[in-house]
């Protein structure tokens, strides 16, 4: 890799295409990962728990919900065929999407400190150098939004009644758990091209450790419960 | 043969898919109106891609398009879902309708659900599933769209969108599934032209300005 970073703006798939090979892979990985991700969170999670909500209000805004996520899986799909990649969902959904939801609790608190996660990685996406992610992620920043706005507010009603205390705090233990590899290892090549190309600015690291910051500042500062440990550094 | 998702200039949607079931599920645009063509030329709309009650889905998302569908609000609202519903219908605002979900019957929105699993089962029983992908996914993308809060953060505005999709979701299995009986339908009218019926709660059958 060259010494200098690249500090353009790349206008569309052409102009990335221009750029050369390398770049179209680093843009090609990021946008990758959203497809998979989108997809995996709204099969995995959203849709059945549109099935688990205690009440057709919340079954409502679940189905709300779910149908954002898979709509953000075309979106980002839409990005990845732009650019000429084969097929965006072959690779591997992230370990946290390994999670079997079984209750509204899981559902409530995923989306408080999962769908926090995909808001880090996307406000780092709002600086990105290749101008459709950085459009995309303008529109779609305020419905993850709204899914964290939804989990959080969902988690605090749950605790009105404190019998509910310890599902809650297992299921932030067991969330949080899974969503530390989701940024990421240290060590990674990928991260050091994405930030060579600007797609990215910030380590997996820095990513990880704003996410800790924000989940805890809610978990311990808003609920009162706590937190589990999280090293930035994670190397699998 | 293959297929690709088409909009109504004929420009590409998608990529090429051994099915035109297959290739409107692979189309990742919002588009409306949306249809298919082969390499052959030959070109399908929806209703053709889907078969037995295609027309019907898309007839909906046709007046979802149009926005301006005028409808007899108190007769189909008293066609629900789950079967004729004879309460005085309640027409409210937006908080008031959301305010009644705490009281929607929970019989009758078991019914509402096991009949649409059944519709759904005998969709799947007649080796329809690509279809059914097919119609779920053109419907979601341009519901989902159509019916987006203007405010993102209003939670009122999501349940109802959340609710009207997932009727308009019942009303595709339905059309694809019901044969003659369509129970879905006359909610999906109420939905499509900007009405969400929320179902019978405490004496009134409550349906409300989206
Ligand atoms: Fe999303
Ligand atoms: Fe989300």
């Amino acid at each position: 890799m060259t010494a200098a970073p690249f500090a353009g703006e790349v206008a569309d798939a052409a102009a990335a295409h221009a750029v050369g090979p390398e770049y179209v892979a680093a843009v090609g990985k990021v946008v990758a990962s959203h497809v998979r991700n989108e997809l995996a969170g709204a099969a995995a999670f959203d849709e059945p728990a549109i099935a688990l909500a205690p009440a057709p209000k919340e079954k409502w805004l679940a189905c709300r919900i779910a149908m954002e996520e898979y709509g953000h899986h075309l979106k980002f799909q839409r990005l990845a065929t732009d650019l000429g990649l084969e097929d965006a969902t072959a690779g591997r959904p992230m370990t946290v999407f390994d999670y079997r939801l079984t209750s509204w609790v899981e559902f409530v608190v995923l989306k408080a400190l999962v769908d926090l996660a995909e808001v880090v990685l996307m406000e780092e996406l709002l600086a990105t150098s290749y101008v459709p992610l950085r459009d995309l992620v303008v529109k779609l920043l305020p419905e993850e939004h709204f899914h964290v706005a939804f989990g959080i507010a969902h988690t605090r009603d749950l605790l009105d009644r404190p019998a509910q205390r310890p599902q809650v705090q297992q299921a932030v233990d067991d969330l949080v758990r899974l969503t530390v590899p989701f940024f990421g290892r240290s060590a990674s090549a990928n991260n050091d091209a994405f930030r060579h190309w600007g797609v990215k600015h910030r380590t997996n690291d820095e990513a990880r450790a704003e996410w800790a910051r924000r989940g805890r500042a809610f978990v311990e500062g808003d609920l009162g419960l706590s937190f589990p440990d999280v090293d930035p550094h994670w190397n699998g | 043969m293959s297929w690709k998702a088409v909009d109504a200039g004929g420009g590409d949607l998608g990529p090429a898919r051994p099915t035109a079931a297959a290739a409107l599920c692979a189309a990742a645009v919002v588009a409306w109106p949306v249809g298919v063509a082969a390499d052959d030329g030959r070109r399908l709309d929806l209703a053709a891609v889907l078969g037995a009650g295609g027309r019907r889905v898309q007839d909906l998302l046709d007046a979802l398009s149009d926005g301006d569908t005028e409808v007899d609000v108190e007769s189909l609202a008293r066609l629900t879902p789950a079967g004729p519903v004879d309460l005085p219908v309640d027409v409210v605002a937006l908080p008031g309708g959301v305010a009644a979900t705490a009281d929607v019957d929970p019989v009758w929105l078991a019914e509402v659900e096991r009949r649409r699993a059944t519709l759904r089962d005998s969709v799947l029983a007649a080796g329809r599933t690509e279809e059914l992908e097919a119609a779920l996914h053109v419907a979601m993308l341009v519901a989902t769209e159509r019916l987006d809060p203007t405010d993102d953060a209003d939670v009122d505005a999501h349940v109802a969108s959340g609710a009207r999709l997932w009727l308009l979701a019942g009303a595709v299995v339905s059309a694809l599934g019901g044969a003659d009986s369509d129970p879905f339908a006359a909610w999906a009218w109420l939905v499509v032209a900007g009405w969400w019926p929320i179902g019978p709660c405490r004496g009134r059958l409550v349906v409300s300005a989206a």
